[in-house]
């Protein structure tokens, strides 16, 4: 499965330094009070993540695949 | 190897002398069992109080007696993914109620193959069915199990519960089964997030009463909707409010934020800590399971005890897994922080003494790794190795385990682990490799095991020369020329050099036994008991056989060997007709498999079950057989060789149910899955071609086709007289015997049987030709009247009497001709009818409409037929039936 651009926001600031437990991807903070994970993910990376975010209890705003 | 079960993963956790009561959900737990629904599914994210709300719910909540609810407590693990683990440990949750359920089913799962899961289930749920208490199984933390196969295990789990067994699932995600289908009929209670958050109520009751805070209801509002009544976040709130001064400044800079709550929490609590606390968090977090020795392993400190207890008796996040105090958690959510912490900035560790490495993460591994395997914890010394990226500890802790348990025959762990090393360090570690490959052996992957044997070689001669280094090799050299022989013997049997594999099989034998390799001995003989069975030595063979028992009983963690050797002798035995010592020792195969779960052997025993009883005319009694040993049949391994041993027996059965045509289009089918030279095709092994070929000759005599039995079973007798497989010499001339016969050429048909008659007779072989029935029996009439192994003859024919007329004390020694006797059974009126039927040509099928049974009743009372008129033809029976008066002469 190829590699896709990723954004996922959760709800809450999350600090910058979560990069190595989200498969690497960059973290930024966004004014409205959201954490925007983004990069490059297959399938299988994706929903590693996604299992991270629930097991951090974090609430998922939204997934978008981009570009 | 490592077998033993984690009992704090069963330990049903204490609820916290002081917590928010929740009688709104405890209620509807109640009802959930109260209206007989089958699930109960909590699913919410971490942190949310489910594990805490289950634990309330049963030290508070009784039976509709009074009683206190019977819980069998599981909390799940990543580890729990491999169905046997996962069943083995639902089955020892149950025994916490229960020491006896489940008992008979242990076995099968510590197998090196698993048998199908509903084969495990079936008899545990009708176990389950007869009792009289109800159960509640708890399975906490389910959305850690990611494999299919249990969840369809599972799920085939609640499709068939029984009364008495309610299942509770908690969860932070919805699990693959069928949740909806169980809502939609009222069978699920279901408590979500939204349950689960605090209330109002239960927000002022927990902050101020339960954590003893006494705050403003404006703080308590504004905690509230911060972290959305989420537990975990309140808990952690508290904890850092607990001891502060300005309460009302850090509410308000909490609530103020946007910060990840737990993450701005822990840091707030663990600033509140001493140091020393701080650091002794962060270095246990490695592990989610911690008692205070492991603790002071990894700390180098020798306060783990009292630290625990301080850190339970501190509402911490830690909770105990046990009553006596040994072994506590961190709350999940807790410990995932810890970690990452951990991660972010390792606290400084010195590196072990005499290390190479840096301190820091990798070497809290080592020393969880070191801790786990001195406490004989291997799986979690490998797991804690491999997380410090220390493939050489695996090497070593692999290897040290692999000379314990070489005899223990199970080394599907040691596969396991070993398969995860580079190739530098496997290349580094000859001896590892020399159990690599028996362990492949042992799991049935011949070839593999035998290239990773050649590797072997090269990995010794690699080795730099040393004192130490040479006897390891002189060592190791000769072990591995043991074991290659005895896979080469294994080899052959498949093949055709028997007196090679007779060879390499004895000469390893007498290699093991001096060297004092018990396992190895018994496996060679194994391998020659087999070989000079194929030879058509019986009596040699059944002496291997016996040796095998012998050296198996006296190694005896070695059960495996001794089910293979009962069942090889069992065969020598019913090829003598000794039928009743032939079952005797099937008998001791299936106990021992079962005892030790050996599903292989449990396959080969039922099917060798399967045509003992088809030999005893027990037809239903095969069939039943049969159909056990397709239950075991699903492993991994050989399986083309378990299939052909299944549908071989399934064709003897169809065979004696006459149904000749079904047979000729399976050895159609099989001949065609198979095509010798083919690339890329499994080439089909001679015995197998051998068995192929007997059945189709016999399939092709039933339906009067002499010529292509003849044909079928001309080119087998070279190759087997050159490769010295006289088992199926006497056979496959036996059979060509009865086609010439067939044919009208008694005197080349002669000849035939005399070969095979002059190979059998030193041996003792009966069941070859009695299994032919009455045409055999007119055949050895023939050659009785010429004078042809007189004395053997006669005994033949003698044994035909026994078995044509049951336990006669004594027999005639000239018989008269069978078609002018009696016949000791009367047919049934039923079998009379299906006589009839097969009289008017009605196919199976038809005469199964015509009298409204079942086909397979059908075929039961055709083979029923047959054996009763002695014959093995539809066209045979009506003759025979006429002959006897059975049928009107005149019908046609």
């Amino acid at each position: 499965m190829q590699q896709q651009h990723y954004e996922i926001r959760v709800e809450g600031h999350l600090a910058v330094d979560w990069s190595d437990w989200f498969e690497g991807l960059t973290v930024r903070q966004d004014a409205s009070g959201e954490t925007v994970l983004c990069g490059l993910l297959d399938q299988a990376a994706l929903h590693g993540v996604l299992a991270q975010v629930r097991d951090l209890g974090l609430t998922l705003v939204a997934v978008n695949r981009r570009g | 190897m490592e077998t033993f079960l984690l009992t704090t993963k069963l330990y049903i956790p204490l609820p916290h002398s002081n917590l928010v009561k929740r009688p709104r959900l405890t209620k509807r737990l109640d009802e959930g069992m109260r209206l007989g629904r089958r699930l109960t599914l909590i699913s919410a994210s971490a942190g949310s109080g489910k594990t805490t709300l289950l634990s309330e719910w049963i030290h508070t909540s009784r039976t509709h007696r009074g009683e206190p609810l019977q819980v069998a407590w599981l909390s799940l693990d990543e580890d729990d993914n491999d169905p046997a683990h996962f069943w083995a440990y639902v089955i020892a949750a149950l025994q916490t109620i229960y020491p006896k359920v489940g008992q008979s089913m242990l076995p099968m799962l510590q197998g090196p193959q698993l048998p199908p899961v509903r084969s495990i289930l079936t008899p545990l749920l009708n176990e389950l069915a007869a009792l009289s208490e109800f159960i509640i199984l708890i399975l906490d933390d389910y959305h850690l199990i990611t494999a299919g196969t249990i969840h369809d295990g599972v799920a085939f789990l609640l499709d068939h519960l029984p009364r008495q067994l309610h299942l509770v699932i908690a969860t932070r995600a919805d699990p693959p089964l069928p949740i909806a289908r169980l809502r939609a009929r009222g069978q699920l209670t279901e408590l979500r997030a939204d349950d689960l958050r605090f209330t109002t109520e239960e927000v002022a009751a927990f902050l101020n009463e339960v954590m003893g805070l006494n705050l403003q209801p404006r703080d308590i509002a504004a905690l509230e909707v911060r972290t959305e009544g989420w537990i975990s976040g309140l808990h952690l709130a508290a904890l850092s409010i607990q001891g502060r001064e300005d309460v009302h400044a850090f509410v308000e800079a909490f609530t103020g934020g946007h910060q990840y709550i737990i993450e701005y929490l822990i840091e707030e609590v663990l600033s509140q800590q001493p140091e020393p606390v701080q650091r002794f968090l962060l270095q246990t977090s490695i592990r989610d399971r911690l008692c205070a020795p492991l603790c002071d392993a990894l700390t180098g400190e020798g306060d783990g005890a009292e630290t625990l207890e301080r850190l339970q008796r501190d509402n911490l996040f830690t909770i105990p897994l046990d009553d006596e105090g040994l072994w506590y958690r961190y709350h999940h959510l807790f410990g995932d922080l810890l970690r990452k912490r951990l991660g972010q900035a390792p606290p400084f560790i010195p590196p072990a003494s005499g290390g190479d490495r840096g301190g820091g993460v990798d070497e809290l591994h080592r020393r969880a790794s070191q801790w786990h395997e001195e406490n004989s914890l291997l799986d979690q010394a490998v797991k804690h190795a491999r997380a410090a990226g220390d493939f050489e500890r695996i090497a070593q802790i692999a290897e040290r385990a692999a000379g314990a348990s070489l005899l223990d025959a199970r080394l599907t762990a040691l596969l396991r682990w070993v398969d995860t090393l580079p190739q530098d360090v496997l290349r580094a570690h000859p001896r590892l490799q020399i159990y690599r490959a028996w362990a492949l052996y042992m799991n049935g992957h011949l070839e593999a095991a035998q290239q990773a044997l050649r590797n072997c070689r090269q990995a010794l001669k690699a080795l730099p020369p040393s004192a130490e280094n040479d006897s390891l090799r002189r060592m190791l050299i000769r072990l591995l020329d043991i074991i290659e022989m005895i896979a080469q013997g294994f080899m052959y049997d498949v093949d055709d050099k028997i007196e090679e594999a007779i060879r390499a099989c004895s000469l390893a034998r007498d290699m093991a036994l001096e060297d004092g390799h018990v396992f190895l001995s018994a496996q060679a003989t194994e391998g020659l008991a087999l070989a000079q069975y194929y030879q058509g030595h019986l009596r040699a063979s059944a002496q291997s056989c016996q040796q095998v028992i012998d050296l198996a009983v006296q190694g005896a963690a070695q059960a495996p060997l001794a089910a293979a050797g009962y069942v090889e002798l069992a065969g020598v035995h019913i090829e003598w007709n000794d039928l009743d010592k032939a079952a005797d020792l099937l008998d001791e195969a299936l106990a021992l498999c079962r005892e030790w779960g050996i599903l292989q052997t449990l396959n080969e025993a039922y099917t060798a079950q399967s045509h003992l009883l088809q030999l005893k005319r027990d037809i239903d009694g095969a069939w039943e057989a049969l159909e056990k040993a397709r239950e075991f049949s699903s492993m991994e391994g050989d399986s083309s060789l378990v299939n052909f041993r299944l549908s071989t027996q399934e064709a003897r059965l169809n065979l004696a149910a006459g149904e000749p045509e079904k047979v000729v289009r399976w050895v159609k089918e099989t001949r065609a899955a198979f095509v010798p030279g083919d690339q890329g095709r499994q080439r089909l092994p001679t015995t197998f071609i051998v068995t192929l070929h007997t059945i189709l000759a016999r399939a092709c005599l039933a339906q009067d086709e002499a010529e292509e039995a003849l044909a079928a079973l001309e080119p087998l007798q070279a190759p087997a007289e050159a490769a010295g497989a006289f088992l199926h010499v006497i056979e496959v001339c036996a059979l060509k015997a009865l086609a010439l016969q067939a044919l009208g050429d008694t005197a080349a048909a002669l000849i035939s049987l005399e070969r095979s008659l002059a190979l059998a007779k030193p041996e003792g072989f009966m069941r070859v030709y009695l299994n032919e029935g009455a045409p055999m029996a007119s055949l050895l009439r023939e050659a009785a009247a010429r004078g042809i192994q007189a004395e053997y003859v006669d005994q033949l024919l003698a044994a035909f009497g026994v078995r044509e007329y049951g336990s006669m004390e004594e027999t005639t020694p000239t018989l008269p001709h069978p078609h002018t006797q009696p016949l000791t059974d009367s047919l049934t009126s039923r079998e009379l009818d299906v006589l009839h039927c097969i009289s008017q040509g009605l196919s199976n099928k038809d005469i199964a409409e015509k009298l409204v049974i079942a086909l397979n009743t059908v075929k039961r009372h055709t083979s029923s037929i047959y054996g009763k008129l002695d014959v093995k033809s539809r066209t045979q029976a009506v003759a025979r039936a006429r002959e006897l008066g059975l049928l009107p002469t005149d019908q046609n």
